[in-house]
């Protein structure tokens, strides 16, 4: 791979770097909607491994949106990364629907485990 | 009785002079120093994250594989270039500009030099040209030449302004009516 001294910016580039925030966007709100929907349950073991997965989930998430929003505005400085929607083709590997969701869920607590 | 000095000997007035300039010049040094330190820890930042999607994108690696690459060295940062034709048409407005003049001006203020005619030649027609071009393509510039007459000529580039054409203010008169 030749390096270019003028650091061309192709329109693939930013397609890729903003559906990467894209998925960011969307999982942070799925966790935090569901902590939100958590956090009013009982105190009972699986739903506080499943809190500990969630909050440790969002801090990796927090520092992935960061750096893609300093790549973004580092791609073009007039990009507002905040102004990105979300999507949720981060939910792809784990199937459509709530049944991916539950499996989401369930990925979360089985890292916290291991 | 001693007499009283009204003028400084002028030993004494070179040294003060010389300390006074050595001192401005460390104080000088000392805020340059701090801005490049604050540029290199905003560098450093971003460099980490780049190297963070770098790992979303599946190529941790590439932060240690890519070599430092002094990019856009003649025009000191990205847009550099752009950024000043497009201030120096600006500025030249309602006056046109043509390319050699441009040029002239660009390796003025950058302190551009070449080692042959040519180089200056494709400096000429592949930097300056091109960004003239770039501005007349995103409507900012208008050419005041005929690309296709005799290309030995220089172009001739004004700053667009948001004017209403004559024709545009015919349309407009007709429709008020007499």
């Amino acid at each position: 791979m030749a390096l270019t001294m003028t650091r061309t910016r192709t329109q693939t580039a930013l397609t890729k770097l903003v559906t990467l925030v894209a998925n960011v966007h969307g999982e942070l709100a799925f966790v935090d909607s569901q902590a939100v929907m958590l956090s009013g349950t009982s105190s009972a073991g699986k739903e506080q491994a499943l809190l500990a997965g969630l909050a440790r989930r969002r801090a990796q998430l927090e520092s992935s949106r960061d750096a893609l929003h300093t790549t973004i505005r580092q791609f073009d400085a007039e990009l507002d990364p905040a102004s990105i929607g979300s999507t949720d083709g981060w939910l792809k590997p784990f199937g459509r629907g709530a049944a991916g969701g539950r499996r989401y869920l369930a990925s979360l607590v089985d890292d916290d485990q291991r | 009785m001693s007499s009283v000095l009204t003028r400084t000997p002028s030993d004494i007035k070179w040294l003060a002079n010389e300390l006074a300039a050595m001192a401005g010049e460390v104080e000088r040094i000392d805020q340059e120093v701090k801005r490049l330190q604050a540029r290199r820890r905003h560098l450093r930042g971003v460099q980490k994250a780049l190297g963070a999607v770098a790992d979303m994108l599946a190529v941790p690696q590439l932060p240690e594989v890519v070599p430092p690459v002094r990019a856009h060295a003649h025009f000191r940062e990205r847009g550099g270039l752009f950024g000043f034709v497009r201030a120096a048409l600006q500025a030249a407005q309602p006056k046109a500009v043509d390319t050699l003049t441009m040029a002239d001006l660009v390796i003025a203020h950058f302190g551009l030099t070449f080692a042959t005619p040519r180089a200056r030649q494709r400096f000429l027609h592949d930097s300056v040209g091109r960004t003239l071009n770039r501005l007349y393509q995103r409507d900012e510039v208008e050419r005041l030449h005929d690309p296709t007459a005799d290309r030995h000529l220089p172009g001739i580039w004004r700053w667009k302004v948001a004017a209403p054409t004559l024709e545009k203010l015919r349309e407009l008169s007709a429709e008020a009516g007499p």
